[in-house]
């Protein structure tokens, strides 16, 4: 019931929020009224309506995301950007696009992101262990992000691109400026398919707190469901990063701030969790484009210095009982 | 053994020096230089052009480097060469020619113009420079001819003054004091991004551009490197779907990277457009 | 109805170690057998066999005639409940949220919580004396409440069958005999109880019969006095053994 209630809540906030994203821009347009001039139905529709769209999606892949690789991992540090996951899809963005193959089909950019996602999945099982501990967890998130940015400067270097400079930062951090509703067309699908399958995990998470061994003897195949999860997240993020660059810390800032509202359960925390990052983004995208000078902020230096000081604080209050 | 190919150049360009003694021989390691120095000069006596010179997307002349050594702004491809004279731009890497210099050669780096505004001083000073006086001021002189022609064209067609805006990968427009609004200048437009005040180069959001609602939209730097995020904003559907199809054309870059003959060209250009609608 | 959990001729090795070596067990309804034997015999090992965590190297487990394997997950869920000595909890949930999770077997996962699910919860709560734990966080319990609280999700389930490893080891005196008065409960109520104990008068005392292993090998089995009096089983714990029946039950001395 309660978590009914949180859920409604929320989904009215990102209501709220979308539309204000929707009015607010250089000048306020009322989304809700038809106006008269052109150029009023092209930036409400054309340049807005698709950023707002893909802050909904990306936002709520990757607050779901966190939620289901901290319930995975039993891990509350865990989080697609911390892990390596997002740095690696772009990677295989980065690649794909560089590259021209993105021309090749409309679903090559998204499959390139979620190649990547994958290949970083394995990678961190690889790294830290299905069982990590914190430590080796962010240890072997920190090896493959720094790897993984040294491999995106590389390529975008080859690519001999005049603006590689600005790309780098772009795919490091992450921005929703100049999108469109083709982004949202081409990533969208596989952003829904890939956390509908997250969703479906719910129960198994739930089981999980008890450990692998109860959840086991409860019904679930451990093999099967890991791949469930751990691929919906790689499909998902995979997708979302490709349109969007790697927005970091919203996986970790989002479940954190609402596991107490539905008393830590893993299967609420992850509906919720996917509409309070979508909140996240909407508004941090807002923010943006109010602070930016002529030259628009990225969206990372936003979440960035919400969840900067959010991980240490998490990491400060885990080391006690796990270090 | 790593001196000998230095030393041989050495000896050949001491051998040839005293033999033809007039035959300045010049190196470049900046676009603008290289399109002068192939414009006024013989081709026997450039040593080495920068490689931009021969990246038809850049360089208007790119079909007539032929087999004249390239260079990377690096000195150990100058050294060898022993040019009598090195050519650098004020954009110019200052490590090398503080190198070069140290090592004995003549760098002369060259305030190359931003705009029409000293574009014929700079032509006629470049001819002195490379010992090439009559070509330079035949250059000049056409280029003065043209763009009187363009300016003269342009006041005639009369009416109200259309406006304009020069749209790049990652939203960037030139504004106030750039080539590209002397040209639109030129051929009659106003220049939206001046207008909003923008001084040399700013950027401009999708959002400001659709709002503007400008009569004609020139895409810049379509034909480099495509495949970038930096390049999505000029394919953005907002812009295909909010502008006609002649509202948009793309100025190849070449025409707009440096000021010299290409700005004749380009102005006339525009004004062919504006005549045209 | 299925009556028997059964293992025949289980080996099983870890990186070459061998941890069972042939070893034969059953459980039928009504009784509860405790699973005895020194530290390393492999009495968790088999206990998480007949459970279907591991595969054997050799021999088949089979639960009412049919191999485990065989059996759809969720079957084996209702039939088999499986408690893991001091299982972790990773969140800060509260004690009811634990004990349904006992019913994930019983219901699809659009289905919310029943009214039977929320009775079977309840005598849960109530056959382990936690109905006044029920909207405590479980992470803040004591090792007593919270080995309590898991074993209600055990009987939430309303399983067929107990695996219990260990269940009273963090358990003071009282709530030591108290669980194992439930789990007798449940194997008089037509269940089946198999525990691994480590007090071998709590053994003599509750068990119907005894299996002790050492070494991974079987070492005797049968009703509790004839296997506490067994030489063999003093030898795998080197020990000596004394049994002594006096008032209502059995006594068992060991120097």
């Amino acid at each position: 019931m309660k978590t009914t209630a949180v859920m409604a809540m929320l989904l009215l906030v990102l209501l709220a929020a979308s539309l204000l994203a929707l009015a607010h821009g250089e000048v306020w347009l009322n989304p809700l009224a038809t106006g008269e001039e052109r150029w009023r139905d092209t930036v409400l529709w054309e340049i807005r309506l698709p950023r707002v769209m893909l802050a909904i999606l990306v936002g709520g892949v990757l607050g779901l995301s966190g939620a289901a690789l901290q319930g995975l991992l039993r891990n509350p540090l865990a989080d697609p950007s911390i892990v390596g996951v997002s740095a690696c899809a772009a990677l295989g963005a980065v690649i794909v696009l560089y590259s021209g193959l993105a021309s090749l089909a409309w679903f090559s950019l998204p499959l390139g992101g979620m190649l990547g996602a994958g290949l970083s999945v394995v990678l961190v099982y690889l790294l830290a262990g299905s069982r990590s501990s914190v430590f080796s967890l962010i240890l072997a998130g920190m090896a493959v992000n720094a790897f993984v940015g040294a491999l995106i400067a590389l390529v975008l270097n080859v690519a001999s691109n005049p603006f590689a400079m600005s790309e780098i930062v772009y795919w490091l951090l992450g921005s929703f400026a100049n999108r469109s509703l083709q982004d949202v067309m081409i990533a969208g699908p596989f952003m829904l398919a890939g956390s509908l399958a997250v969703l479906t995990a719910g129960r198994y998470l739930d089981a999980l707190s008890l450990g692998e061994e109860t959840a086991t003897t409860l019904g679930f195949d451990p093999q099967r469901w890991r791949w469930i999860v751990v691929g919906g997240v790689a499909a998902s993020v995979g997708a979302a990063v490709s349109v969007s660059g790697n927005i970091g810390f919203v996986g970790l800032v989002v479940p954190h701030l609402l596991r107490p509202l539905v008393g830590h359960e893993p299967r609420r925390l992850l509906w919720v969790s996917a509409l309070g990052g979508a909140i996240l983004l909407v508004l941090a995208d807002m923010l943006v484009q109010a602070i930016s000078g002529r030259v628009e902020l990225k969206l990372g230096v936003i979440t960035a210095l919400i969840g900067g000081p959010f991980f240490l604080y998490i990491i400060m209050r885990t080391r006690s009982s796990e270090w | 053994m790593r001196y000998l190919p230095g030393l041989l150049a050495c000896c050949l360009a001491t051998g040839i020096a005293s033999g033809v003694a007039a035959q300045q021989r010049i190196a470049s390691l900046n676009l603008c230089t290289d399109l002068l120095l192939l414009e006024l000069v013989p081709r026997e006596r450039i040593v080495s052009l920068s490689y931009w010179a021969a990246d038809p997307d850049l360089s208007y002349l790119a079909d007539r480097v032929g087999d004249i050594p390239l260079n990377h702004s690096l000195a150990e491809e100058i050294v060898p060469m022993q040019p009598d004279l090195v050519l650098a731009g004020q954009f110019s890497d200052i490590k090398v020619v503080d190198l070069l210099r140290r090592l004995d050669h003549r760098v002369e780096v060259l305030d190359v113009p931003l705009t029409l505004e000293g574009m014929r001083e700079h032509i006629l000073a470049f001819g002195e420079l490379v010992d090439a006086r009559e070509q330079a001021e035949l250059l000049a002189a056409e280029l003065d001819r043209r763009i009187a022609q363009v300016s003269a064209d342009s006041r005639r067609l009369g009416g109200e003054a259309p406006l304009a805006v020069v749209y790049g990968p990652q939203g960037v427009s030139p504004g106030r004091d750039t080539l590209m609004d002397d040209l639109l200048t030129l051929a009659g437009y106003r220049n939206l991004t001046a207008e909003l005040d923008i001084v040399s180069y700013g950027t401009l959001s999708l959002e400001a551009l659709v709002r503007a609602e400008p009569d004609l939209l020139v895409l810049d730097d379509l034909s480099l490197n495509r495949d970038s995020v930096a390049h999505q904003a000029l394919r953005h559907p907002a812009l295909l779907r909010h502008f006609a199809p002649d509202q948009v054309i793309s100025l190849p870059p070449s025409l707009t990277a440096c000021v010299g003959r290409t700005s004749a060209e380009a102005a006339e250009q525009l004004l062919t457009l504006r005549v045209g609608r | 109805m299925v009556s028997e959990l059964r293992a025949d001729g289980i080996g099983f090795r870890y990186r070459d170690v061998p941890v069972l070596r042939d070893v034969s067990i059953a459980l039928g309804r009504g009784e509860t057998v405790g699973l005895i034997g020194p530290n390393g015999a492999g009495k968790t090992t088999l206990l998480k066999i007949l459970a279907g965590l591991l595969s054997p190297g050799a021999g088949e487990v089979s639960l009412g005639g049919a191999p485990l394997p065989d059996l759809h997950e969720n079957q084996r869920a209702r039939l088999l409940a499986y408690l893991p000595q001091g299982a972790p909890a990773h969140w800060p949930l509260s004690v009811e949220r634990v004990v349904e999770l006992g019913r994930i077997p019983h219901r699809a996962w659009w289905q919310p919580l029943a009214e039977a699910d929320q009775a079977a919860v309840d005598k849960a709560l109530a056959a382990t004396d936690a109905e006044r734990l029920r909207g405590r966080i479980v992470t803040t319990l004591s090792g007593g409440e919270r080995a309590r609280v898991l074993l209600a999700r055990v009987f939430a389930t309303e399983p067929g069958f107990i695996l219990a490893d260990e269940p009273v080891a963090s358990l003071d005196p009282f709530h030591q005999l108290q669980v194992m008065d439930t789990l007798r409960a449940h194997a008089c109520a037509n269940g089946g109880v198999l525990v691994v104990m480590h007090d071998l008068n709590l053994a003599a005392r509750y068990c119907d019969r005894l299996v002790a292993l050492d070494r991974g090998q079987l070492v005797c089995e049968g009703p509790p006095r004839e296997v506490l009096e067994d030489p063999a089983l003093a030898a795998a714990y080197s020990v000596r053994i004394d049994v002594v029946e006096e008032g209502d039950g059995l006594w068992v001395r060991y120097r």
